[in-house]
């Protein structure tokens, strides 16, 4: 079957190419034995349905939503390709309209990256034991960064916010000690 | 507490710095890159999905990370024989024991997912069976999200002359409306698309850049320490060590390793491990360090390493080869752009 990106067809022991199937099932390499397990979907045939002679000239990439019109942009979170007619500016990036439709219900959708403020107040916490001498300073910081966790969305995936509140807690543990620590020096000295 | 809406699917790898799972969204696939500071994603639409494959890969070949297990079992076996001590007989155990089981969950598979605009990797079902397991649980939902393309298929072979009158010719087989026109390579225009202006946006190099001069400035002032008569406080250079490695951290942490090619990842590397490296060598931490040391042997070792001069010429000419390979990679790069 045509259409499948020679990456997909490339053995990953031996790099040759294997034939596709017309329906999911495994093929064997020949040379090598391997074997690659293919899963081909309808969106597959739907990119191989012969288009109308108003089509693009080969080597011009398509509209993803408009087929007869020449690709003007892509879109900066799905990758679809968009004429003049589809392009959106969202901002500064460009999307297409499903992106900008589905971005109404939730931001969440249009996030490409997130800091990991909790982790950054354990990673401080983690720093300030070899750098103890600077620890007076990592500690608060550690504080801090976990409060901005706790404010900021975090992971996509792991919602849980018990490493922001385990770093604000060590961090809290580290300050405590050094004012101890002051405490006690000043004490110390004046008896 | 907000709970998640993916479900995570088998499998994970890890990698030094980062680890890669792959999430079940309502109607996407999310990949999940996770560096220690940062999370990146990319979606995969279930409409978009045109193909999966998973290529089973042979684990009885020997790889770099064999041979250099080998080579440090070799040396371990060699210098417990030697030594006859037995903290020796325990790290042994320790790095066979960590190399067995890297070498039991190492990839057994390859899996690519290829959509209608792109085709990507997926680093975290690299064994067989948690490919199989995904495969399991996604197969459906993607199929189920293109049940319309499937309909559309009537649709096109509908595409045919209305219905002769009765009275007319008689009807042409059935076979000959259906004749579709030749094929036309129409994925050939999706599958090499030519670049598109602004698709990719050149990613910033500053953190990078100033790690590399930092790093060549403490290779020079190092080299010009040893070689000649430039006065040099030993507290001077380990402070230079530590920015560098800050702002390779800030690299790091601000993302700006993303997009690197493996190049650039490994002139980035080699400059941070070379500056920590030298800066925990260095004659200010080292005469320290022999000041601490009980041990008679212990200290004539450090001294005999801290007055080394060859050792240092060494190590400076280190740091300016990491920094003046950073900074090629890196213009290459620019260039490209």
């Amino acid at each position: 079957m045509a259409g499948v990106n020679e990456a997909l067809r490339r053995c990953a022991e031996c790099g040759n190419t294997v034939e596709v199937p017309e329906a999911n099932a495994a093929v064997p390499c020949y040379d090598c034995g391997g074997e690659i397990r293919f899963l081909l979907f309808p969106a597959l045939t739907r990119a191989r349905r012969p288009a109308a002679a108003a089509m693009p000239a080969v080597g011009e990439a398509a509209c993803y939503f408009h087929e007869q019109s020449v690709a003007a942009a892509a879109c900066e979170r799905c990758g679809r390709f968009l004429c003049g007619l589809c392009r959106i500016e969202w901002g500064s990036p460009v999307l297409c309209p499903a992106c900008v439709g589905t971005a109404e219900k939730t931001t969440d959708l249009l996030t490409s990256t997130r800091t990991r403020y909790d982790n950054i107040s354990l990673g401080l916490f983690a720093l300030s034991i070899p750098m103890f001498v600077l620890s007076f300073l990592i500690s608060p910081a550690a504080v801090a960064i976990g409060i901005v966790a706790l404010r900021k969305p975090g992971s996509l995936v792991r919602r849980r916010k018990w490493r922001a509140w385990l770093g604000i807690a060590l961090g809290l543990l580290g300050s405590l000690g050094w004012v101890w620590l002051i405490a006690y020096a000043v004490l110390k000295g004046k008896s | 507490m907000p709970s998640t809406p993916y479900q995570r699917l088998p499998g994970r790898r890890w990698r030094v710095f980062t680890k890669d799972t792959l999430w079940l969204g309502e109607d996407h696939l999310l990949s999940v890159r996770s560096w220690y500071f940062t999370e990146s994603y990319r979606r995969f639409y279930f409409r978009d999905i045109q193909a999966i494959a998973v290529q089973a890969m042979g684990t009885r070949g020997l790889t770099a990370f064999d041979w250099t297990a080998i080579g440090l079992v070799a040396l371990l076996s060699g210098t417990l024989f030697y030594t006859r001590r037995p903290v020796w007989a325990v790290v042994l155990i320790l790095c066979g024991a960590t190399y067995a089981l890297l070498r039991a969950r190492r990839a057994n598979c390859v899996s690519w997912i290829q959509t209608a605009v792109s085709t990507e990797r997926l680093p975290s079902l690299g064994r067989l069976g948690n490919a199989r397991k995904a495969m399991a649980l996604i197969e459906s939902k993607i199929l189920d999200a293109q049940a319309d393309i499937v309909s559309e298929a009537p649709e096109e072979a509908s595409v045919l002359p209305p219905p002769l009158p009765a009275a007319g010719p008689p009807p042409l087989p059935v076979a000959e409306p259906l004749q579709m026109p030749p094929p036309v390579p129409a994925l050939t225009p999706v599958a090499t698309p030519p670049p598109l202006p602004g698709a990719a946006a050149p990613q910033k190099t500053i953190w990078h850049q100033l790690a590399f001069a930092l790093t060549l400035v403490a290779g020079g002032v190092k080299l010009a320490a040893t070689s000649t008569a430039f006065p040099l406080p030993g507290w001077a250079l380990p402070p230079i060590y530590l920015a560098a490695a800050l702002m390779g951290a800030a690299a790091f942490i601000f993302r700006q390793n993303a997009a690197r090619t493996g190049m650039q990842k490994w002139a980035s590397s080699a400059s941070l491990v070379s500056s920590g490296t030298v800066a925990m060598f260095s004659e200010h931490y080292m005469q320290l360090a022999i000041r601490q040391a009980t041990d008679k042997d212990a200290q004539r070792v450090l001294d005999r390493f801290a007055g080394n001069m060859v050792l240092e010429r060494v190590a400076g000419i280190v740091l300016i080869g990491c920094a003046i390979w950073g900074f090629a990679v890196f213009r290459g790069e620019g260039d490209k752009r």
